[in-house]
């Protein structure tokens, strides 16, 4: 994720000369007694990552490698990168495991941006529209000046690893066949990338800028060319550097070196007694699907964040028939509780992640806060009635060019749109698929009924939607699901529309994001998929 | 052979007539039972359907719909059917699992012509034995639910085979271990029955007044039963409100086959007793 | 010396006859087999089940073919008068070989004349409830299992006349079979069995 390290520590800034400073602003203080503030606990998680990262070669004298780290000036979200390639500052792009062709909206504009590429290098187990967009419906290959290298990389099925899930549980799987001739693994790829950027760096010396954190970057694994996920596994887990044993709990975590740990959220998974994450115990005591024998949930194999929240001021559950915790007097029984098992129920605040031990109904941490507001989308068909003057969130940012792109007054696109992925597939993989291709075969349009009989669309017939930014075409499911929307007295039509199409795989279709504007949310700067204006029409069924 | 596989009917056979199990009963009697309320068309039994049976992927185009074929095929034996319906202010997406339903009075056993090709086992299951098959496709005009497929490759007739080779081995079949709502529950008949009947209780409660079982007697009941939200509405669903085992016409066939088979023997011993009776009549020759 | 014969069959009738008549004992052997079980093993005469149910079709098609000819060739000496009405009033002593009750037959007699207007009608039933079956994709359940009905129905009849047809032209009137087999029958079985005929011209 842009802005911060593994764990959800914080990436340094250029004002932080020092490791001091850095701890200093990213480590809360408790704002009142008997609060647990774990963020307090910022530098021991923050040294250990150092730890792993560095070994030996971080020390309190060097700061445990402080300034070996990047500091982050200005916003390194999605848009933005993408925004310094199109500026011309970024000369590089490597994709590992993702389309970022089609994951990203306006494609018009990213296939301009991307076109200003030097090189660019897509690692994937399948080919991606990513790696050959330079013949991407409209584009004129003769014109693309950049170097694109493709790497087939493993599949996850031909490898073992885990996966966690939306519910935080990191669930270690086998590998279920082997990958075919030729392909190698993700880890061998950037070990290689790795011990040829060093040996590089080793043959100019000590006049090779930023040749000291390459150097001294830890690469402890048996075999250094290509590490199993096991090794990283225990390295994300952590271990205690005097003894060498893996640790049980974060808990554990110093943050005067004594301790590694390449993300402490995760430390707890791999320990001494195995590989946690690999359980498959079905026994589930709450009644409430918690499985603690079932795989790992970060952290510490809690299965409810804030869980103590579900219990009152004496501890006991506010619903008695589903308790995902209870205080029994001496200690808390149910979920590994986030508070101290012992801790009695009056004697720390419930949200032992804020400073303040309480949940916030507002928070200063916001750009547009601190409390909730209603904005429209940039592009909307009413205006905002809260507040018609400033319909929009004001302070978005709006990257160059991008206002010259979005629906204006006198423009005719009337209709809502949004895009949306479905069951069948996933993302840009499954349209590799044969079974899932045939389960759900081609792109489509949903148009609603109403919408459909005025534009004389057929179930089954094909519409062109079409968006201030680009168009795509498809098979019209006329549909009564979505239903039109009275909005500030006037009838609005939604129109929607699959992502999972490109011009690569056994189904190729439009990309939906041909039409969504490059607008990313004041915050997170998410970009704004799900709400943009468009128009629509029928086409004549193709002869082919 | 186990007790999960002890035969009840056999096509063509006198077993068609006299279920074996009036003479020797097996084990459990298993059945499906879809909850059509917890379905949200995922299709994922229908993938998983052809991955353990290891069916052909077929070439499908979009036809306007989130429906993957527009019919069921020898090489697709279950098909979420979907269709949006209005009932009265309320829209229902409705998807129902179109595969066999594996009757206790199987029409297509009863039209099949060739012995063995058509087997009912103890425990609900109607399975096709391709090698017995003759491709006749009397069982797919004797199914009431419009269900066997005829392959023009093989010259043969498929359809679900309630993955028979798993329920043997005491697990249940793929589409029910892959449903992610479990809305495709498998167990003992009656206690999927009992099942049921909570099931629509709950959905009485909901608001669903004419939530009902589907297990129609007209084939005697059937080993994949459905809890359909809104059984007034069947044809929806385009599950028939009276399937039978045996139309009119199969029935007029049975007995006139009976009757036809004295008839014609019959024919043979009249026309032996007349020539017993009044002989040849040899014209005479004038020279 | 020999009796010299009277022309009766030419060669193409007796040709169209030996296909209908080849034909539909095939036919009646396997759509028996499909009918009853206990005849499934007729089947094998063909080559087993699956064989039986490609060929079996293909079989009626050639007898549809047959007595499609065979109506065209026949029909115009089929049509009964008033003799062939009082012919049939007097069956039953035709059936008791009392013949001087039966009123006399042209080349044909009025139980012939009636065989062929049942089996031209069976014929049709036969064809089409067959070309049903035949193609099932193309037609509902519930027209299969009425052309199942009516196709079996069709057997039962065309079966029963069999056995009355190949009873009578064999052992019941000796002589008969000849005329179909070598398209020429005595004077004195013409004389007996089709009194108002007086044979055919060898060319016909």
């Amino acid at each position: 994720m842009a802005g911060i390290l593994p764990g959800y520590l914080k990436v340094p800034t250029p004002e932080q000369a020092t490791l001091r400073d850095h701890l200093d602003a990213s480590t809360p203080a408790p704002l009142v007694p008997d609060t647990v503030n774990y963020w307090g606990n910022y530098p021991k998680f923050l040294v250990s990552q150092l730890k792993a990262w560095f070994g030996d070669h971080a020390t309190a004298a060097n700061e445990f490698g402080y300034q070996y780290l990047g500091k982050q000036d200005g916003d390194a979200t999605w848009l933005s990168i993408w925004d310094q390639v199109r500026q011309g500052e970024v000369e590089g792009f490597v994709a590992l495991g993702f389309n970022p062709l089609l994951a990203g909206p306006d494609v018009p504009r990213l296939l301009e941006s991307m076109s200003r590429l030097k090189w660019k290098v897509v690692i994937d187990p399948f080919m991606l529209d990513s790696a050959e967009f330079w013949r991407a419906p409209g584009m004129n290959p003769a014109e693309v000046q950049t170097e694109v290298m493709y790497m087939p990389t493993t599949h996850w099925i031909e490898r073992d690893g885990s996966f966690t899930n939306s519910g935080r549980w990191a669930q270690w799987k086998e590998k279920a066949i082997d990958p075919p001739d030729g392909v190698r693994s993700d880890t061998y790829i950037l070990s290689e990338l790795f011990w040829r950027v060093k040996e590089l760096y080793q043959q100019d010396g000590d006049d090779a800028v930023y040749n000291e954190p390459i150097q001294n970057l830890t690469w402890d694994y048996l075999n250094p060319r290509e590490p199993t996920l096991v090794e990283l596994a225990k390295e994300i887990n952590g271990y205690d550097r005097a003894t060498g044993q893996l640790l049980s709990s974060f808990g554990q975590l110093q943050a005067d070196g004594g301790t590694s740990s390449g993300n402490w959220i995760y430390t707890g998974s791999y320990t001494e007694a195995g590989n946690v994450m690999a359980n498959r115990g079905t026994d589930d005591p709450t009644g409430l699907g918690m499985h603690h024998d079932w795989a790992f949930s970060w952290p510490l194999n809690r299965r409810v964040l804030y869980n103590r929240a579900s219990a009152d001021a004496e501890g006991r559950p506010w619903d008695q028939g589903r308790a995902g915790i209870a205080w029994n007097g001496q200690r808390w029984i149910g979920d590994v509780p986030d508070y101290g098992a012992t801790t009695p129920p009056d004697g720390a605040g419930a949200f032992i992640m804020t400073e303040e031990g309480v949940a916030r109904l507002f928070s200063n941490h916001l750009a547009d806060g601190p409390f909730s507001e209603h904005y429209e989308p940039v592009e909307s068909p009413t205006t905002n009635p809260l507040h018609d003057s400033v319909a929009v969130n004001p302070v978005i940012n709006w990257y160059d060019g991008v206002r010259e792109t979005l629906a204006a007054e006198g423009d005719d696109f009337p209709y809502a749109c949004t895009i949306y992925r479905v069951v069948e597939h996933e993302h840009f993989v499954t349209r590799n698929v044969p079974l899932l291709v045939e389960a759900m075969p081609d792109f489509f349009v949903e148009v609603p009924e109403g919408l459909a009989a005025e534009k004389g669309i057929e179930n089954g017939g094909r519409a062109r939607v079409w968006s201030k930014r680009g168009e795509v075409e498809g098979i019209a499911i006329v549909t009564k699901r979505i239903k039109p929307l009275m909005v500030n007295g006037q009838t609005v039509w939604t129109i929607g529309i699959p992502v999972h199409w490109g011009f690569v795989g056994i189904t190729q279709g439009s990309m939906a994001n041909l039409l969504t504007p490059y607008v990313g949310d004041a915050n997170t700067r998410c970009p704004e998929f799900k709400a943009f204006l468009v128009n629509v029409e029928r086409v004549e069924p193709r002869t082919t | 052979m186990p007790d999960s596989l002890a035969i009840k009917r056999v096509s063509a056979t006198s077993s068609a007539l006299i279920p074996l199990d009036s003479l020797r009963s097996g084990g459990p009697v298993y059945s499906k039972l879809v909850d059509i309320s917890k379905c949200i068309g995922c299709k994922g039994c229908e993938v998983a359907c052809k991955e353990w049976n290891d069916l052909k992927v077929e070439q499908t185009t979009n036809f306007g719909s989130f429906q993957s074929h527009q019919d069921l095929s020898s090489n697709t034996w279950l098909l979420m059917r979907f269709n949006e319906v209005e009932v009265g202010e309320d829209l229902s997406w409705m998807i129902k699992k179109d595969a066999c339903l594996h009757c206790e009075e199987p029409g297509c056993l009863f039209s099949c012509p060739a012995p063995g090709a058509i087997v009912q086992y103890q425990n609900g299951i109607v399975d096709f034995n391709q090698d017995n098959c003759i491709g006749c496709q009397y069982c797919v005009s004797g199914c009431p639910f419009d269900i066997p497929r005829f392959d023009k490759e093989t010259k043969t007739v498929a359809k679900c085979n309630m993955c028979i080779d798993r329920v043997e081995s005491g697990l249940e079949p793929a589409c029910v271990k892959t449903c992610p709502t479990n809305a495709i529950e498998w167990g003992i008949k009656d206690d999927m029955l009992a099942q049921a009947e909570k099931k629509v209780e709950r959905l009485n409660e909901r608001g669903y007044e004419h939530a009902a079982l589907y297990n129609p007697g007209g084939v005697g009941g059937t080993h994949m039963m459905y809890v359909v939200p809104h059984g007034d509405r069947l044809e929806d669903y385009s599950l028939p409100a009276h399937p039978s085992a045996s139309p009119g016409q199969l029935r007029g066939l049975n007995v006139l086959q009976r009757i036809g088979s004295y008839l014609l023997g019959f024919g043979v011993i009249s026309a032996f007793v007349h020539f017993l009776a009044v002989g040849p009549e040899t014209p005479e020759e004038t020279t | 010396m020999p009796t010299p014969l009277i022309h009766r069959f030419s060669l193409l009738e007796r040709l169209v006859h030996w296909v209908v008549g080849l034909t539909f004992v095939v036919l009646l052997g396997t759509g028996l087999a499909f009918a009853y079980p206990s005849l499934f093993w007729l089947t094998t005469l063909l080559g087993g089940g699956a064989a039986a149910r490609v060929l079996h079709p293909q079989i009626g098609a050639l007898f549809g073919v047959g007595i499609l000819v065979m109506f065209g060739l026949w029909v115009r000496d089929m049509f009964l008068d008033g003799q062939d009405r009082a012919w049939l009033g007097a069956i039953k002593h035709y059936a008791a070989h009392d013949r001087e009750k039966v009123p006399p037959a042209g080349k044909y007699n009025a139980g012939q004349k009636l065989f062929f207007w049942v089996q031209s009608i069976l014929g049709i039933v036969f064809v089409v409830t067959g070309g049903m079956l035949w193609f099932p994709e193309s037609f509902g359940a519930a027209w299969l299992n009425t052309a199942r009905l009516l196709h079996y129905a069709a057997t039962l009849g065309g079966g029963l006349f069999l056995i009355v047809h190949v009873y009578l032209g064999t052992v019941a009137y000796p002589g008969t079979a000849r005329g179909m087999i070598e398209g020429k029958v005595t004077p004195g079985w013409a004389k007996l069995h089709h009194p108002r005929w007086s044979g055919d011209r060898a060319d016909r």
